[in-house]
């Protein structure tokens, strides 16, 4: 499966879940929103998002400061 | 209409002076992007805002919030209400001192635009989250301290989501928060304010 992940291009061998793929990629899942193919997915249902070929997903990290 | 009414008809058109009276704006964390915001806003001709932050001004928030010496231990959202004033005394201000929650009440329903200014990165993930299917407009601080070369401030936008900053220097992890950067922040998201109300 083929998605592309910030902006590259990523192959993955087995089917994943978002919630997968953010802490795979991500330091720091509690500070990350996940946009798949240009919606918000709340952080509730990563556990039932299932990743399919050609997706485009941005993950974008929050850091503190204000 | 006020004697700063006269003055920003020099920039507006009266229409668009009426579209920014009328628009409500909610800001999150009157800190160093929500006060500089909240000023910034209401200079442009903002007038309506909902204020909440849970916090006293500190010493430690001076060298970049809008706020002075007289003001510690004074909530921030009553201190800022009353600079606000200072330039528009037509400013309305509804005043929340609590803690943010998607648990609690939402203190932000009817605002047009939204602004996310809390300092903790849970928090702005949350709120970001909670407010993206329910406001029009979401505005996001996402990096912003630091000084000396720093990453480029950044605006990126997902649908009706403004995140704006250089999502990397973190107050949590060796960054320190400074006045130029902080409020160079504050002027791009407010900026993004004021085209969402005039465009």
């Amino acid at each position: 499966m083929r998605i592309t992940l910030n902006g590259k291009a990523t192959a993955f061998e087995n089917d994943l879940l978002l919630r997968q793929l953010v802490q795979n990629f991500c330091r720091q899942p509690e500070h990350v929103i996940a946009e798949v193919n240009g919606e918000i997915v709340k952080t509730d249902h990563w556990d039932q998002t299932v990743l399919k070929e050609g997706d485009v997903i941005e993950l974008v990290g929050f850091v503190g400061g204000g | 209409m006020n004697l700063f009414h006269t003055g920003l008809l020099r920039y507006l058109k009266p229409e668009q002076l009426d579209r920014l009276r009328q628009t409500r704006v909610g800001i999150a964390g009157c800190g160093g992007l929500g006060s500089n915001i909240a000023v910034l806003l209401t200079r442009s001709g903002l007038e309506n805002f909902i204020l909440l932050d849970r916090d006293t001004v500190e010493a430690s928030n001076l060298n970049r919030q809008f706020f002075f010496l007289s003001d510690i231990g004074r909530p921030k959202t009553g201190a800022l209400t009353q600079y606000l004033r200072g330039i528009n005394p037509e400013v309305k201000t509804v005043l929340f001192q609590e803690t943010w929650s998607p648990q609690n009440p939402d203190r932000f329903a009817g605002c047009d635009i939204v602004v996310e200014a809390f300092d903790r990165a849970g928090f702005k993930k949350s709120f970001v989250e909670f407010y993206q299917s329910r406001a029009k407009y979401v505005i996001s601080g996402n990096g912003m301290a630091g000084y000396q070369r720093p990453q480029p401030l950044a605006v990126r936008q997902i649908k009706n989501i403004f995140i704006v900053g250089d999502a990397t220097t973190d107050i949590t992890n060796g960054f320190a928060p400074f006045a130029p950067r902080v409020t160079a922040c504050a002027g791009l998201m407010a900026d993004i304010a004021l085209s969402l109300v005039l465009n």
